[in-house]
């Protein structure tokens, strides 16, 4: 039998929860949804290697939990959702590991990002890091998402489990405190 | 202008994020070839017919127990209220003699200062009290002033 990839997003939750076509369809949502999970982890964690390794583990709980998927939400906000997950517990037990402070978030992403080989922003682009960095976890996810991929609020309200209103008000404290760091 | 689009402008949306060259194309083979096997979803356990209904036959005998209990204390409750020297005498004597009993001996466990306040407060005469109860006092008793006697609570004559 010849695999064709489901245009479909039904009916490509349909082959992912048949054993038959499970591994052609998932294959299918790896090169769909791979490239925006990768760089919201990455934005997230600031640095290759990370983002590399969090991006697999996205994808093999994703597998291993399809029978869980109930098809309520999209697939890629149920991937965004694990993305969020796994990368906030990673930075966690980074910093338990490094014995850094629980609020230390700021130390680590700006390690993390001299640390990058694959960083070739400009000094301007690392200026804007360092403040993204300095955000409170919640404001850096809202702002990330909001600023640089302009997801919508419900969207974003769906991954965080926030509501909408409370998501404009994360985003609009987030650019205040950026723009009063760097502009004013 | 707003703040945003001040930020943009300055300092643009490029994060300045890179990755290895043609790394997202491997990434799918990569992540493909680290899967486990197919997930099977949990099974639900084959359930013998007992095991079915047992929690519905715990709750019914629960519930009969709780009935069961109930009807005792009702009848218990009801009975004690019946054998009261508070009812009245006639009530008394019919419950006494329905049920066979001989009531000397629900006397006999009375006081004696409870006796003469019940026979005091109630009877205007000795004889009214023993026509009531086809019951015959003791000639201890025959100094009991009836009718007349006002005791307080608690404090014997």
């Amino acid at each position: 039998m010849i695999y064709t990839a489901p245009i479909d997003e039904k009916e490509l939750v349909k082959q992912l929860q048949n054993k038959a076509t499970a591994a052609q369809a998932f294959d299918t949502l790896i090169k769909k949804y791979s490239q925006p999970v990768y760089w919201q982890i990455r934005k997230m964690v600031m640095n290759h290697d990370d983002a590399n390794d969090l991006v697999q583990n996205v994808f093999v709980k994703a597998w291993n939990n399809l029978h869980n998927f109930r098809g309520d939400a999209k697939l890629s906000t149920w991937l965004f959702k694990i993305a969020v997950n796994e990368s906030i517990n990673f930075i966690n037990k980074e910093k338990q590991r490094l014995q850094l402070s629980e609020d230390s978030d700021e130390d680590y992403l700006l390690n993390n990002i001299e640390a990058d080989e694959y960083f070739d922003g400009d000094e301007i682009q690392k200026e804007l890091q360092r403040a993204i960095a300095a955000l409170p976890e919640k404001q850096r996810l809202v702002f990330n998402m909001r600023y640089y991929d302009e997801m919508k609020y419900e969207e974003m309200s769906d991954i965080l489990g926030t509501s909408v209103g409370a998501l404009k008000a994360s985003y609009h404290h987030a650019v205040k405190k950026i723009t009063d760091a760097l502009l004013s | 202008m707003r703040q945003e689009d001040k930020l943009k402008e300055k300092y643009g949306t490029d994060p300045g994020f890179r990755v290895p060259d043609g790394y997202f194309e491997e990434l799918n083979v990569r992540i493909m070839s680290n899967l486990p096997s197919y997930p099977e979803a949990p099974r639900s356990e084959n359930l013998t017919a007992w095991q079915r209904v047992k929690p519905y036959v715990y709750l019914a005998a629960m519930f009969a127990g709780i009935w069961l209990m109930m009807n005792m204390f009702h009848h218990m409750s009801m009975s004690s209220s019946s054998l009261n020297l508070e009812n009245p005498p006639e009530a008394l004597v019919q419950l006494a003699e329905s049920a066979g009993y001989d009531m000397s001996p629900v006397f006999s466990m009375e006081s004696d200062y409870d006796l003469e306040h019940e026979v005091s407060g109630n009877y205007d005469s000795i004889d009214d009290f023993e026509t009531d109860f086809g019951y015959e006092l003791s000639p201890q008793y025959s100094s009991i002033e009836v009718g007349r006697l006002h005791v307080k609570e608690g404090n014997p004559v």
